[in-house]
């Protein structure tokens, strides 16, 4: 039988379908005809957009790379699919090719109805080659390989340099202001502006928006930075890293065991790879000495700011754009600010020589797919990220200590100079002053000595919760998990043996004992649930919530002091950004109060209000009860530390929820004798919603 | 004489429990249940040891949780009862505070009875016992039965010693939370755990509180898009 030969045929919509499906915005298409002029060891590569702003426009990519005669726009240029890159090659200036495939191209030709390529190889640069792609044409038939394509030879009628020009034509699409600002700053990015690029490859873009940010660009301000980062890993997976400060002063170091958290043998399974990150300190005291204003460089890091990442000298998308934080590093900010750069604080790059091809674009040119090299090299970044943190909070840490020694002597030397002014000073004011300044060091004392005794009565305190916690964790475990087991085995053995005598003999004690167990098992998670540390976790906190679970904990002790607790709350689920601890505080110190407070006087029947009002954007919370109000003490004075009316009473309660509520950015008053005649506390909080 | 509970003769129930009173408290209750109680008094070897010597002479166990505070046992009850997994029935019982909760959430899938101190009695001893048996069957209870589902990290917490990851189940709960140590997923993979990535995962998708929850066998599925 006779075999017929026949190759794989493609639908001309195939063209389609790749074209709009792998051009994920018209900035990164023109990019990859950017890229294929970088390939073509061009220096120089001008984007133009011609009318742009409508549909129909024109967009021009011209280089004055190596170029291709007809051969080469045959096998290379026009096969779709196949990789450009010469295994383990260079070019002949030494890059290493970008290795586009030609799909990312194919979306860049398609943006227009037709695209014209006209390209002098540097061999014969006399002679230039066209050809011209009509899109239309390919609509019109029903097969790739039924348009023929006409590759033209000319003779070039100047005598000129090689390269290449794309003109891509009648535009499917405007090009957006939005767009043009990407695309600008996506070229000026493209070849690594931080450090002398090797390549000295510098694409440039004929639009006002291109030169307003390359200004910005070349501005640089490096040296503002506080901090620079250099970390790198080595060819055999061992990294090392510094910090310098803004003069390259070396700051800290860290072998491999530092970076990799103490995993010494365990090596970066990642090409050699660089990362540099600058930090910057953006607060105005800082920049008040120096020449580049604070404005300017938050501009310029709001423009070009986060880890862009470079592969083999080329900026790869989208890593470091705006609302791309591939390392994580405004997450950790938020939970440590004064140690960690985020990534409008910084600028850097992770450059990678990865002449194997280990890393792999995706078809789509949205990033690498993140196989273990890739995730091997973010490991690499983050771990430098956080060894730079750690020893950030060191030196903060111990310049702290540093300055707490020394405040006393500094103080002293002050009050010595003053001393010395007043003894110079004429002698009819002489007196005066030394009375004026005996009186404001006397309070000045007062004050110190009242902030000290508070500062101990902090640690006082935070050493009796942690006793109380271990105490409370300790009584569950044993003596209290004992006397459960136990008094359960009394009952049921004793049920079994008395029988109907078991009621009226036993069956009162045991119950009390259970209930009084019941009771103590109560204190002790109180006790624990207090410091709860998922309760310090900044986050959403349903504030009603929080007032349910205070008040169902405090129950035991509500009941027992016979405390009725109402819960007049809107309707609505009020909720802010904070730590659920912090809601809690506030409300575990009223409630104790109260339980306190009511002690002293015979109400009959106790109650506590516990009141919710949505206002504007803030929760109003009433906190009300018929106990004596406040005695004894004026209502501003309840909320100093050490101000108490009870024996053995730290004073702290109010102080706390008064610093409490200031951390939330509200505000806290109170009223003696409020609606139902004992005291009234009244929180403004500011609130995400309700 | 021995007790016969889905099919398996139980004559001796060990007792690992670092507190003398609470060990012959626990006692106590074994006889009750008609089983032979063995208390162990004096301090355990390593898990690898005793798991081979005296787990073969005791028929099942129950084990208290925090055993290393008095230098009892170099492990954690937990531990010893996910060792035993599939050898001996064996009970956890503990106080179940939040804060032992990810330390006993790593070895939950093997955990198939806990029972809190208030509720240890005869009968939760011998149906206990019956459910392990039965679940090393592969009878599981409808709150312990593995189900392959997804996980969908939000948040990794890696302050905590170990770091502390919060996902959500969607096919559990998608409103709620869940917490587990990072240790419960295989170091391979721990590399991939960040927010917005999300696992295949074995989960209790019947247990009806976050504490009964195990996670079990990660395997990883990709970034949320």
């Amino acid at each position: 039988m006779k075999g017929i030969e026949v190759p794989l045929r493609f639908s001309t919509s195939i063209l389609r379908r790749l074209g709009e499906e792998l051009n994920p915005s018209p900035d990164q298409s023109v990019l990859e005809l950017v890229k294929n002029s970088y390939d073509a060891d061009a220096v120089g590569c001008t984007v133009e957009l011609i009318r742009t702003d409508q549909p129909g426009g024109t967009i021009r990519v011209s280089d004055n790379g190596d170029g291709m005669d007809a051969a080469a726009i045959r096998d290379g240029w026009l096969v779709l699919g196949q990789s450009l890159k010469a295994p383990g090659g260079r070019t002949r200036l030494g890059r290493i090719r970008a290795g586009s495939k030609g799909l990312g191209r194919l979306a860049a030709l398609r943006m227009g109805l037709s695209a014209t390529l006209v390209s002098r190889p540097r061999a014969d640069p006399k002679h230039q080659f066209r050809l011209t792609i009509n899109w239309r044409d390919y609509d019109e038939a029903a097969l790739v390989e039924d348009v023929i394509l006409i590759i033209q030879e000319e003779p070039h009628p100047e005598k000129s340099q090689p390269g290449t020009e794309i003109t891509l034509e009648h535009l499917r699409c405007d090009i957006t202001r939005m767009d043009v600002k990407r695309l600008a700053r996506s070229l000026l990015l493209l070849a690594d502006p931080f450090g002398e690029s090797p390549e000295g490859f510098r694409p440039v873009l004929r639009a006002p928006e291109f030169a307003d940010l390359e200004a910005l660009v070349e501005n640089r301000y490096f040296k503002d930075a506080e901090y620079h980062l250099i970390a790198r890993v080595d060819k055999s997976g061992k990294a090392h890293a510094a910090v310098t400060d803004w003069r390259g002063e070396e700051l800290f170091s860290a072998g491999h065991g530092d970076l990799s958290k103490g995993r010494q043998e365990e090596v970066y399974k990642c090409p050699p790879a660089e990362f540099d990150l600058w930090v910057f300190i953006l607060n105005q005291y800082i920049f008040s000495t120096r020449s580049s204003s604070l404005q300017e460089v938050k501009t310029w890091l709001q423009t070009f700011g986060g880890v862009h990442l470079y592969q083999n000298g080329l900026r790869v998308n989208p890593y470091g754009n705006p609302g791309n934080d591939w390392l994580d590093m405004n997450l950790s900010r938020v939970r440590s600010p004064e140690e960690r750069p985020g990534t409008n604080t910084s600028i850097g790059r992770v450059s990678i020589l990865d002449t194997e091809d280990i890393l792999l674009q995706k078809t789509d040119r949205s990033g690498f797919i993140e196989n273990d090299t890739f995730l091997e090299i973010r490991r690499f970044a983050t771990d430098a990220l956080d060894w730079m943190a750690k020893r950030r909070v060191e030196t903060a840490e111990k310049r702290r200590a540093q300055e707490r020694t020394e405040a006393p002597k500094k103080s002293e030397q002050a009050k010595e100079s003053l001393h010395q002014v007043i003894e110079k000073s004429p002698k009819s004011a002489r007196e005066s002053l030394q009375v004026a300044f005996a009186k404001y060091n006397r309070a000045k004392q007062k004050e110190v000595d009242t902030l000290r005794r508070e500062v101990q009565l902090y640690r006082t305190l935070s050493t009796a919760g942690i006793t109380a916690a271990t105490f409370a964790h300790e009584s569950a475990g044993n003596p209290i998990k004992a006397i459960s087991l136990s008094i359960n085995t009394i009952a049921r053995r004793a049920k079994e043996k008395l029988g109907k005598e078991y009621e009226p003999i036993l069956a009162e004690p045991v119950e009390r004992i259970i209930k009084s167990t019941n009771s103590l098992k109560v204190l002790g998670n109180v006790t624990l649930s207090l410091i709860d540390h998922e309760k310090r976790r900044t986050g959403r906190v349903n504030i009603h919530q929080v007032i349910d679970n205070v008040t169902k904990m405090f129950e035991p002790f509500l009941e027992r002091s016979k405390v009725i607790v109402i819960r007049d709350l809107v309707k609505a689920e009020p909720f802010l950004r904070g730590s659920e601890a912090a809601v809690e505080s506030i409300l575990a110190n009223f409630l104790d109060n109260s339980i306190i407070w009511f002690e002293r006087v015979q109400t009959r029947e106790r109650k506590v209000v516990i009141r919710t009002q949505v206002d504007d954007e803030s929760l109003v919370l009433r906190f009300l009860d018929n106990g004596p109000g406040i005695v004894g003490i004026s209502k501003e004075d309840v909320w100093l530390p050490g101000q108490t009316t009870r024996p053995n009473g730290t004073g702290l309660g109010l102080t706390i929820v008064r610093d409490t509520v200031t951390d939330l950015g509200g505000e806290v008053s109170a009223v003696e004798h409020g609606e139902f005649g004992g005291a009234e506390f009244i929180i403004r909080v500011p609130i995400l919603g309700a | 004489m021995p007790v016969i509970l889905a099919g398996k003769k139980i004559t001796t129930v060990g007792i690992i429990e670092d507190d003398d009173s609470n060990r012959d408290s626990l006692a106590e209750i074994v006889a009750d249940a008609n089983f032979r109680p063995v208390p162990r008094d004096e301090p355990l070897p390593s898990l690898a040891d005793f798991a081979a010597t005296a787990a073969r002479t005791t028929d099942a166990f129950i084990f208290d949780h925090h055993l290393k505070q008095s230098q009892y046992a170099p492990f954690d009850g937990a531990e010893a009862v996910a060792a035993l997994y599939k050898k001996r029935p064996s009970l956890l019982c503990t106080q179940w505070s939040k804060a032992d909760i990810d330390t006993i959430r790593l070895h939950r899938r093997r955990i198939p009875v806990l029972i809190p101190t208030d509720d240890m009695n005869p009968e939760r001893i011998t149906q206990g016992i019956e459910v392990c048996i039965k679940e090393f069957k592969d009878e599981f209870l409808p709150s312990r039965e593995p189900v392959r589902t997804i996980v969908r990290i939000e948040d990794v917490d890696s302050k905590q010693n170990p770091p502390t990851v919060y996902g959500i189940l969607p096919s559990w709960n998608p409103r709620q939370v869940v917490r587990f140590p990072i240790d419960v997923i295989d170091e391979k993979l721990r590399k991939y755990v960040r927010a917005d990535e999300r696992f295949f995962v074995h989960v209790n998708l019947g247990a009806e509180d976050e504490a009964e929850l195990y996670l079990d066998d990660f395997e990883y599925r990709g970034r949320l898009k």
